[in-house]
């Protein structure tokens, strides 16, 4: 089943790829960071955990450029508004689970 | 026909900015066309709560009572509310206060997808 993760916490707080790859395999697996969770896809290891757990990474550009980061900074990902969040939430994906 | 999403959100307005999370998610939603339900449950009922005044960060108060007047159903369970002290009429216009088995249990059977945001 296709699954929308929304992760709120940062890799010192969690290591959402393992939860991710427990519930969906990765082409299933769709991470949708925001809040602290922005940091996932900045953090060395953490960016490349989630690149291996999930094929679809979309980063909350307000929340990452409210902690003064750019796009630029991402190692995995691709920032993005809330209304394209929303889209893959409701359209994309099948079913959510925060973490 | 319409897809409905509903945003059931765990954490107060004080802790985190999860419930502005939530109010972004609901505001997006509604832009983009969709019947959005929002149902707050254990701390969460903190943020309807009426007169709401922080000075260095977002007012949720203002911004879920806007949702409200633009169409989103804002509900929240009863027990949370009365057991933080809060009474009936202290909360934002336009949320209604109600129970997991009533509210809740009505939004998610008409739902097309359910987002918790909560900790």
């Amino acid at each position: 089943m296709k699954t929308a993760y929304i992760v709120l916490k940062s890799p010192q707080e969690q290591n959402p790829s393992h939860l991710i790859g427990r519930f969906s395999g990765r082409d299933e697996s769709t991470a949708i960071l925001v809040e602290d969770g922005v940091y996932q896809a900045m953090h060395m290891d953490a960016s490349r955990r989630l690149k291996d757990a999930a094929s679809t990474i979309l980063v909350s550009r307000e929340d990452l450029l409210a902690r003064g980061f750019t796009e630029r900074d991402l190692k995995a990902g691709k920032a993005t508004d809330y209304g394209e969040i929303v889209e893959s939430i409701m359209e994309h994906t099948e079913r959510t689970i925060t973490l | 026909m319409t897809k409905t999403l509903t945003i059931l959100w765990r954490t107060g307005s004080m802790m985190s900015m999860d419930v502005n999370v939530a109010a972004k998610l609901a505001r997006a939603a509604l832009e983009k066309g969709y019947k959005v339900n929002m149902f707050g449950y254990g701390e969460g009922v903190t943020a309807v709560k009426k007169g709401q005044n922080p000075k260095r960060f977002p007012n949720i108060g203002n911004e879920l009572e806007e949702l409200a007047s633009k169409g989103v159903n804002i509900s929240l369970c009863e027990t949370c509310y009365a057991a933080r002290g809060f009474e009936r009429g202290e909360e934002i216009p336009g949320v209604k206060v109600g129970s997991l088995t009533n509210n809740l249990f009505k939004f998610v059977t008409e739902s097309d997808r359910l987002v918790t945001i909560a900790r």
